[in-house]
C-alpha cells in the first residue's frame, strides 16, 4: 500500500459512478423503446493489495476501490418463451376471428335485403303466380326474383373466393417477411457472438434479436429456445428456422387448391398451426372452404327442390320437363336457359291440370316453410357462422389478455421505471461527488505531506 | 378489463400500455352500444346473438309468409263471395222458374199462354247460363282451371273439375272454387237441361210431364243450395283464419322487434353509463400516467 493508492481508489469510484450514470441515462432514454431491456451496472469491491509477509494480514489492508464487472441485462428467458407461445396463439386467433367477421359481413344477416329475404321474395313470387297463373306481370316478377336469388348466391360465392385470394396474397407477403426476419435473427446471433468475444456489450443487439424473435412468433407461431453462446434458436413446427447463425427459408405452395408453407431446402411441409400464418392457412384451407361448401349445399338444395317440382309441371304454353334453376353450386346458380326471359314457360300448373292451374306454383311456394329446404339449411349455416364467430371473438379477447399479462410480467423484469432511474441518478451523482471529495481529501493530505513538511525553520 | 398482474415492479410503459388497452376496450364497448342505439338494431351480425339471429331469420320468413297469406285470403274472399252471390242469384232464378211452371200447370192457360211461359223459362235458362260463366279477376269461377268460360252457348260444361286452392294459413290450403259440374249437375242431368226440359213440358201442357220436369229442377236446385251452404261454411272458416292472420302479423312484428331491436331505455341507459365510465377512466388515466419522480426532483443532487 502506497500513499498514492488512495488516488486510485478515488479514480475507480469516479469511473464507476460515471459508468453507472451513463447506464441510467441509457435506461431513461429507452424507457419507451420497444423490446428494450433495462440494464444495471455490476460493481464489485477490489481487494487491497498485500504481499504474503509475516506481519501483514488482510484486516490491516484497505480495499483497492471498486471495479466495474459488466452490465446486467434484465431478461427472463422463460417469459420470452411463454410470450412467444402466447403471441403465436394470439395472432392465429385474431386472424381467425377477423376472417369470420368478414364472412359475417358478407352474409349481412339478419336484414331485409340479404339472401334470406331474397328467398322469401322468391316463395312469395311463386305464391303470386299460383294465385294468378295467367298474369304475365306475376310471372315476370317471379323471374326477376329467381334471378335475384341466383345473383345473391353468386355474389356471396365471389366474395368468399376473393377473401381466399386476399388471404393467399397476405400469406405470401407474410412468408417473405418471415424469411427476412429469420435471416436477420441469424445475422444478429452472429454479431452478438462476435461482440461477446471482443469484450463488447451485446445488450442492444440482443434486444433487437429478441424483438425479431417475438415478431416471428407472432407471424408463424415460432417457438424460442436459448441456444449456445448467447444465441437464440427459433423453431417452426418443431423444425429450426433459425439455428445459431443459419436461417432456413419458407415457401408458400398453393398448388391443388390448398395452401401450405414448405421448407425451401427440403420441400417438406412446415407444420405451421399458430401465428398469423397459421390463422391464414386455417382461413384458406378450412374456414372459407367450409362456408363455401355450406353455401353450395344450400344452392344445390334450392335448385333440386325447385327443379323437382317445376320440371313435373306445365307452362302456360304446355311446355313441361323444364328446370327453373341451373348450376352446380353457389358460384354458377342461375335461372335455367329454358325459362329465362320466357315467363310463359314457368310451370305453374300440373300437366293436364288445366290452363289456369296454379297447383305446382302453390307447392313451390310452400318450399320456403320446409324444415329440410334451402331456407332451413341457410339458417343453420348462419347460426353456425354466428356461433363460430362469437367463440372466435371470445377466444381472441381472452388470448389478448393472456398476452397483456405476460407482457406486464416481462415489463416488470425488463421494463424501465423512471422513478427508479431518477433515484439511481441521485444516488450515482452523490457517489461521484463523494468520490471527488475523497480525492480532494487525499490531495490535501499529500499536499500537507509534500508541501508543508520538512520546512521547519524555513 | 385487464388488471395489472400482482408483480412487484411496475413500469411507466406497462402502465401506459394497460391504460391504453383498457381505454381501447371501453371505447370499443361504447361504439358497440352507440351502433345499437343509432341503428336501432340489437343484432348487427350473427355473432352478436347467434340464437337470436336464427329466431330473427325465422320470424322474418314467417312475416313474409304472413303477408303472402293476407294477399291469398283477400283473393280467396273474392272468389268465395263472388260464388256466393252468383249461386244466390241462380237459386232466385230457379225459384222463379218453379213458380212459372206451377202457374202453367193449373190448366187455365191456352197454348199461347203456355208458350209465353215456356219462352220466359228459356229466358231464365240463358240468364242462369250467363251467371254460371261469372268471372272474378278475369277467370270464370265455375270453370275450374280452364282458361275460358265454364259453359259454352249450348250449356255444355267446358271447364275442368280441378280444385283451385289458396294457402290461407301456414300449411293450410282452402279450395276457393266450386266447379260447374258439381254445383249445376253433371252433363245431361244439369240445371240447364232441367230448365230446357221444363220449358218443353210447359209448351206441351202435360201436367205429368211438368211434374217430372219440376222434380228434376228441384234436384238441381238442391244441388246448387248444397254448394251454396258449402261456400258459406268456407267463408266462415276464411273469416276466422283472416282475423287469426291479422293477429299473427302483430305478434310476429312484436317478436321481431323483441329479437332484433334493442330495449331503447336500457340501451340509452347503458350508453350513458358507458360514456360516464369512459370519461372517468380518461380523467383518472390522465392523472396517473403523468407524474413520475422527475416532476418532483427539480434540481438533482443540489
Amino acid at each position: 500500500m502506497s500513499d498514492f493508492s488512495g488516488l486510485n481508489i478515488a479514480l475507480t469510484g469516479l469511473t464507476a459512478a460515471q459508468r453507472a450514470l451513463m447506464i441510467t441515462g441509457q435506461n431513461v432514454t429507452n424507457a419507451n423503446t420497444d423490446g428494450y431491456s433495462r440494464q444495471a451496472i455490476n460493481l464489485t469491491p477490489v481487494d487491497g493489495v498485500f504481499g504474503p509477509s509475516l506481519w501483514t494480514n488482510s484486516n490491516s489492508v484497505p480495499g483497492g476501490g471498486v471495479s466495474v464487472d459488466g452490465i446486467t441485462r434484465y431478461r427472463a428467458e422463460y417469459l420470452e418463451v411463454n410470450a412467444a407461445l402466447a403471441r403465436g396463439a394470439q395472432s392465429a386467433l385474431s386472424t381467425n376471428s377477423s376472417t369470420l367477421s368478414s364472412i359475417e359481413t358478407m352474409f349481412g344477416e339478419p336484414s331485409s335485403d340479404a339472401l334470406a329475404a331474397d328467398l322469401n321474395n322468391l316463395w312469395a313470387g311463386f305464391a303470386d303466380v299460383a294465385n294468378n297463373p295467367s298474369d304475365p306481370g306475376a310471372r315476370e316478377a317471379l323471374l326477376a326474383q329467381g334471378s335475384a336469388v341466383a345473383s345473391a348466391f353468386n355474389s356471396l360465392s365471389t366474395q368468399m373466393q376473393q377473401l381466399g385470394t386476399d388471404s393467399v396474397n397476405q400469406l405470401s407477403a407474410l412468408t417473405s417477411e418471415v424469411n427476412t426476419t429469420a435471416a436477420n435473427i441469424a445475422k444478429l446471433n452472429a454479431s452478438i457472438q462476435q461482440a461477446a468475444l471482443s469484450g463488447g456489450d451485446p445488450s442492444a443487439l440482443e434486444d433487437q434479436r429478441d424483438l425479431l424473435a417475438q415478431q416471428l412468433a407472432s407471424d408463424v407461431g415460432a417457438t424460442i429456445r436459448p441456444g449456445t453462446a448467447n444465441s437464440v434458436d427459433v423453431f417452426v413446427g418443431g423444425t429450426a428456422i433459425v439455428s445459431g447463425q443459419t436461417a432456413q427459408q419458407l415457401t408458400l405452395d398453393t398448388t391443388g387448391g390448398t395452401a401450405t408453407l414448405d421448407w425451401a431446402g427440403t420441400g417438406h411441409a412446415a407444420l405451421v398451426s399458430s401465428g398469423q400464418a397459421g390463422g391464414l392457412l386455417n382461413t384458406i384451407n378450412t374456414v372459407i372452404p367450409s362456408y363455401q361448401q355450406g353455401l353450395d349445399a344450400v344452392a344445390v338444395q334450392l335448385k333440386n327442390d325447385v327443379n323437382a317440382l317445376h320440371s313435373a309441371g306445365s307452362g302456360l304454353d304446355g311446355s313441361t320437363g323444364l328446370n327453373f334453376f341451373d348450376g352446380t353450386g353457389a358460384s354458377d346458380l342461375s335461372l335455367s336457359a329454358d325459362i329465362a326471359g320466357q315467363p310463359d314457360k314457368i310451370a305453374a300448373g300440373a300437366v293436364g291440370g288445366g290452363a289456369l292451374d296454379g297447383s305446382v306454383a302453390l307447392q313451390l311456394s310452400d318450399l320456403g316453410t320446409s324444415t329440410t329446404g334451402a331456407d332451413a339449411q341457410y339458417r343453420a349455416l348462419i347460426a353456425h357462422l354466428g356461433v363460430a364467430s362469437q367463440s372466435a371473438q371470445r377466444d381472441s379477447t381472452m388470448q389478448d389478455q393472456t398476452v397483456q399479462q405476460i407482457d406486464a410480467s416481462r415489463s416488470s423484469i425488463s421494463g424501465v421505471n423512471t422513478d427508479e432511474e431518477m433515484v439511481a441518478i441521485v444516488q450515482y451523482q452523490n457517489a461521484y461527488n463523494a468520490s471527488a471529495r475523497f480525492l480532494t481529501a487525499i490531495d490535501q493530505m499529500l499536499d500537507t505531506l509534500v508541501s508543508r513538511t520538512g520546512v521547519v525553520g524555513m | 378489463m385487464t388488471m395489472l398482474p400482482s408483480v412487484t415492479r411496475v413500469t411507466q410503459l406497462s402502465m401506459a400500455n394497460t391504460a391504453t388497452a383498457n381505454l381501447q376496450q371501453m371505447l370499443s364497448d361504447l361504439s358497440h352500444i352507440q351502433n345499437e342505439v343509432s341503428s336501432d338494431k340489437r343484432i348487427l351480425v350473427p355473432s352478436d346473438d347467434p340464437v337470436g339471429t336464427v329466431t330473427a331469420l325465422q320470424t322474418r320468413s314467417a312475416i313474409g309468409l304472413n303477408t303472402q297469406i293476407t294477399a291469398n285470403i283477400n283473393d280467396a274472399t273474392g272468389w268465395l263471395s263472388t260464388a256466393d252471390n252468383t249461386l244466390n242469384s241462380i237459386v232466385t232464378q230457379l225459384t222463379q222458374a218453379r213458380t212459372l211452371a206451377v202457374q202453367a200447370q193449373d190448366g187455365a192457360l191456352d197454348q199461347s199462354g203456355l208458350d209465353a211461359i215456356a219462352s220466359q223459362l228459356d229466358g231464365i235458362r240463358s240468364t242462369v247460363l250467363g251467371l254460371a260463366n261469372t268471372q272474378y279477376n278475369g277467370r270464370s269461377i265455375f270453370a275450374g282451371t280452364a282458361s275460358g268460360p265454364a259453359y259454352d252457348a249450348s250449356g255444355t260444361y267446358v271447364g275442368t273439375s280441378a280444385a283451385v286452392e289458396r294457402t290461407v294459413a301456414p300449411g293450410v290450403r282452402l279450395q276457393v272454387n266450386v266447379n260447374g259440374d258439381t254445383a249445376f249437375g253433371s252433363a245431361g242431368n244439369d240445371i240447364f237441361s232441367a230448365i230446357a226440359n221444363l220449358s218443353t213440358a210447359v209448351s206441351s201442357g202435360s201436367s205429368t210431364a211438368i211434374d217430372a220436369a219440376l222434380s228434376a229442377l228441384d234436384t238441381s236446385t238442391k244441388s246448387v243450395s248444397t254448394s251454396l251452404s258449402d261456400i258459406g261454411s268456407r267463408e266462415t272458416r276464411l273469416n276466422a283464419l283472416k282475423s287469426q292472420n291479422t293477429s299473427d302479423a302483430l305478434t310476429l312484428q312484436q317478436n321481431l322487434s323483441n329479437v332484433e331491436e334493442p330495449d331503447l331505455t336500457q340501451a340509452v341507459m347503458n350508453l350513458q353509463m358507458q360514456q360516464n365510465a369512459y370519461q372517468a377512466a380518461l380523467a383518472v388515466t390522465a392523472r396517473v400516467i403523468q407524474p413520475s419522480l422527475v416532476n418532483f426532483l427539480t434540481s438533482t443532487g443540489a
